[in-house]
């Protein structure tokens, strides 16, 4: 997987959980560049686990909560999936 | 006996943090039971449920959360947060569980439990949460404010520590004999010339964003896939029988009891506490023990 496949799995994940609307999807989507940081969505803890969860089964990587607050933003965690090591 | 102890090491991103483990073994084990403190405690005070549990043949796995006990310090409280404990614990399970373990967790402890095994694959044979609050309740920000004054409490002596901390909790006081010196060396420390309780007030601070905010988990019950029993003592105020009669009648796998007895919080030093624990983890591990 590329870091934009990472990074179009997590935006359609957080679709799924309810924590994007459409347009916001459709944005970031359409958008690359753009970012959207974790704290933005206010998530709750049980949202962010099934995150990881999700994530772990959509691409095989092992994503721990911790990694949520290592690469904070849509585009960080991605990359840092994608082995880039994200930007703190 | 004192238990052996050991370092695990936890990579958060770049950072590296240390946390203790403290292991009280027996030969022969019939089953292992990874046990979680509480805030502003550690590790040491399962000493006594783990000599319970030796007895009954259980080794028990007793880890420090970070900032408490021997575990790593981190001195700011950013660096505390539900998510860093959720992965303490996976790092944890991946270093001790061996897919038949029992878990238990205690208050905040029970509630990083309860959050890694909705996150968790694994499936522990039975989970005990003792007197863990499922919701936002207002008597966690009581409890919140005495951790922070014990946290930066200073003594002169072990004695006059140990005087003040009996008398803002009574039940702590029941140690024991033979482990009173054990209890002392776990629950405080030397800082600065000065007795401290065991623990870093920042991890307490840290504590503090989450008051205030809505939670509750009891929704997420049902996705407990293994045997888990709530317990609450009689004056416990985080337990809603109401509710939990609901999610146990749906639940047959779940199942509570709000008349622990021997004081409020919880101090598992006493045979009223510990009995139930006991019984409920040889329960659960009575097929482990049959011959195949």
């Amino acid at each position: 997987m590329s870091a934009s496949s990472y990074r179009e799995t997590i935006v359609a994940i957080l679709v799924e959980l309810g924590e994007l609307e459409g347009t916001k999807q459709t944005n970031l989507l359409a958008e690359p560049e753009q970012d959207l940081e974790f704290v933005a969505i206010a998530m709750d803890s049980l949202t962010a686990l099934d995150l990881c969860v999700n994530l772990e089964d959509a691409t095989g990587r092992i994503v721990e909560p911790a990694d949520l607050v290592a690469y904070p933003s849509i585009n960080r965690l991605a990359s840092y999936l994608d082995g880039g090591g994200g930007a703190h | 006996m004192k238990p052996r102890q050991e370092a695990v090491t936890i990579r958060f991103g770049p950072l590296v943090r240390r946390l203790n483990v403290r292991i009280w073994s027996v030969p022969n084990e019939r089953g292992r039971v990874i046990c979680l403190h509480g805030m502003g405690a550690n590790g040491g005070e399962f000493a006594a449920l783990a000599e319970r549990l030796n007895r009954a043949g259980f080794e028990a796995i007793c880890p420090d959360w970070l900032g408490h006990g021997d575990s790593q310090f981190l001195w700011q409280a950013g660096g505390y947060r539900w998510e860093t404990y959720v992965s303490s614990l996976a790092a944890i399970c991946r270093q001790y569980a061996t897919g038949a373990e029992h878990m238990l967790g205690v208050s905040w402890g029970g509630m990083m439990l309860l959050l890694y095994l909705m996150y968790a694959r694994m499936r522990p044979r039975s989970v005990v949460f003792v007197d863990t609050p499922l919701a936002d309740h207002e008597a966690l920000t009581r409890h919140h404010q005495s951790l922070l004054e014990q946290a930066e409490a200073r003594f002169d002596s072990v004695e006059a520590a140990e005087a003040y901390l009996f008398e803002r909790r009574p039940a702590l006081a029941c140690v024991p004999p033979h482990l009173t010196e054990y209890y002392r060396n776990a629950r405080f420390y030397r800082q600065a010339g000065r007795i401290a309780m065991k623990y870093d007030g920042k991890a307490i601070a840290a504590m503090g964003s989450y008051l205030g905010k809505k939670f509750d988990y009891l929704g997420a019950l049902p996705r407990l896939q293994c045997n888990a029993l709530f317990i609450y003592g009689e004056s416990s105020p985080y337990c809603n029988p109401v509710l939990f009669d609901s999610v146990c009648a749906e639940n047959p796998n779940i199942a509570y009891s709000d008349a622990l007895a021997g004081g409020h919080p919880p101090a598992l030093l006493e045979d009223a506490q510990l009995a139930p624990i006991e019984a409920f983890l040889s329960a659960g591990s009575a097929t482990l023990a049959a011959p195949s």
